[in-house]
């Protein structure tokens, strides 16, 4: 099972608008890959699309070979993806500690969803303590999200994600707006977690370095297709890339 | 757990109070059937705020269940001369049934369009009994059954129909508390906070969204059995989407994030309403008033204004 997740053909298309266009992109498991490309250029629909929060017009996704492109988003999750948003999503009225906890919950309670009485076997505070220490919340853990720092509730975005022990982990951007000190920090975080046990991840960004650092390979968008595809290297050389992308960020 | 000492002693604590109120309120100028009222309303809306309050979803057609059920306990007394304990389960699956099937129709709407929708089914059911002669008495409503006794317990006497109403009363509480502390509840909670969060946790909203609207639903429907035992009376104003708005307004009074709110505001309703119709026929405009000081002013409600920052 080389292939973790595909997408052949896909269209997604907003009246006439064609936002992702005949899109292909194929990756590898346990491999890191970078989407990128100019603004408009497709990323975040075909993220929408990959993880099931936008349905396709047309084409195809498949997940391990299995064809998921009508599955809805909750059961992608259950299946193994989890993603973080542009904007983080959180629980922004609810303490840190719940927000965990609810992420926590979800994803143990899987196995026996409607059946109340069998959380009493489960240690989910101890687990949530647990992953808030990882992520260095422990002394934010009382706070509203809504009043964390912007770096701060991506990471705690990316936080929730991790405890749902992803197989697929799917990053909007995961630094933007950050400061050069968060940057680092979420860097470091994300080459931890895929030090530690490696995932699949699939991650939008902007800033070249973080792209520079992190991938293993670069999928270039354009105009909502496929531009290029390849190592740091081959993307930086390609004359095709430079001409519509890093032409413009110099 | 699923309920701990603190809601144990709370709701303990409530029930205790209730427990004297008919030692209490023929003093105050009022008179017992107005506490089992309270305890009828607070039911409705202590069930109907798992919705609102618990999942962030605002229903106006609560009462279609409140009347369903009544209708179908008068129904069920007066034609089919059934004893109560066969009567109430089946009058509450009646609700059970019917908000599964809604539901499954309306549970995919958002927001607004939601709300309209529940609108709608709801004065469907009040049109069906106003015009529905034969079954439902019509216009008139449903006349000529009695409540008796409750296996063998006389429930006639208003003091004995109070705690016989104060048994379903603490019940309810402790079944919603229990709820509310559970893993559902706070996946409910979760829901309210952030739709789409919730999904990407792996949550199937609209199946918890649908298992809330049932189960508020149900409880709307025990409501409206004990109200109509209690009037000896069922009548389509019952299942009127105003009805349905007195539940909203009783948890916005009283506070629908804080889990007493609604019984709260169930409480100062009734009361206020029996106070103030003694005085006046136009009881609704000082309520209103009431309603839209709350709106403007105590937008947490009664509970929420002394328990800020504190999840119910």
């Amino acid at each position: 099972m080389n292939r973790h997740l595909e997408c052949r053909n896909l269209v997604k298309a907003f009246g006439g608008f064609r936002a992702v266009n005949d899109m292909n992109m194929s990756v590898k498991k346990d491999e890191i890959r970078s989407i990128i490309g100019p603004n408009g250029a497709g990323k975040s629909t075909m993220f929408n699309l990959l993880t099931g929060f936008y349905p396709a017009t047309s084409g195809k996704i498949l997940y391990k070979d299995v064809d998921i492109t009508e599955t809805p988003a909750h059961n992608r999750v259950k299946m193994g993806f989890s993603r973080s948003f542009q904007t983080p999503k959180l629980f922004p009225e609810l303490p840190v500690r719940q927000n965990v906890f609810l992420a926590v919950q979800a994803y143990h309670s899987r196995p026996f969803e409607w059946n109340v009485f069998k959380f009493r076997s489960l240690d989910l505070p101890g687990k949530t303590e647990e992953l808030l220490k990882v992520f260095d919340f422990s002394r934010h853990a009382d706070m509203l999200a809504g009043s964390l720092s912007h770096g701060d509730q991506r990471i705690l975005e990316i936080c929730m994600a991790m405890a749902l022990e992803p197989e697929v982990l799917m990053l909007d951007e995961p630094t933007s707006g950050m400061s050069e000190n968060e940057t680092q920090k979420t860097i470091d975080l994300l080459m931890r977690i895929y030090d530690e046990d490696p995932i699949t991840m699939v991650i939008i960004e902007h800033d070249m370095r973080v792209v520079k650092r992190i991938s293993h390979h670069i999928t270039v968008m354009h105009q909502g297709a496929l531009l290029a595809e390849g190592t740091y290297a081959e993307i930086e050389a390609n004359p095709l890339v430079q001409k519509a992308y890093f032409g413009e960020a110099r | 757990m699923m309920l701990g000492k603190k809601d144990l002693f709370r709701i303990g604590g409530v029930a205790a109070l209730f427990a004297v109120l008919p030692l209490i309120l023929p003093r105050v100028g009022s008179s017992v059937p107005v506490g089992t009222e309270i305890m009828i309303w607070g039911i409705f809306a202590t069930g109907y705020n798992i919705l609102l309050g618990g999942t962030g979803i605002l229903s106006f057609g609560h009462a279609a269940f409140f009347g369903l059920s009544g209708y179908v306990t008068g129904i069920l007394l007066l034609r089919a001369k059934m004893p109560l304990p066969a009567a109430i389960p089946l009058a509450l699956a009646a609700s059970f049934v019917a908000a599964f099937l809604i539901g499954l129709l309306i549970i995919r709407k958002r927001g607004i369009y939601f709300a309209m929708l529940t609108i709608a089914f709801g004065q469907m059911f009040y049109f069906i009994a106003s015009q529905w002669n034969s079954v439902t008495g019509g216009q008139d409503g449903l006349t000529g059954f009695k409540r008796t006794d409750f296996l063998g317990v006389d429930i006639r006497p208003e003091i004995h129909f109070f705690y016989f109403v104060f048994l379903f009363f603490v019940l309810t509480l402790l079944l919603v508390r229990a709820l509310r502390n559970s893993s559902i509840g706070k996946t409910l909670v979760a829901i309210r906070e952030n739709l789409h969060r919730a999904e990407f946790l792996g949550i199937d909203v609209k199946k918890y969204q649908h298992f809330a609207f049932i189960v508020s639903a149900t409880f709307s429907g025990l409501a409206g059995i004990l109200y109509v035992l209690l009037l000896n009376f069922a009548f389509p104003e019952l299942l009127y989407w105003k009805t349905s708005g007195d539940a909203v307004l009783m948890s916005v009074i009283g506070g629908m994030r804080a889990f007493f709110g609604p019984l709260v505001g169930a409480g100062v309703f009734v009361f206020l309403r029996d106070m103030i119709s003694t005085l006046t026929h136009h009881w609704a405009l000082p309520l209103g008033a009431i309603f839209v000081t709350f709106v403007l002013f105590f937008q947490k409600g009664i509970l929420g204004f002394f328990e800020r920052g504190k999840e119910g």
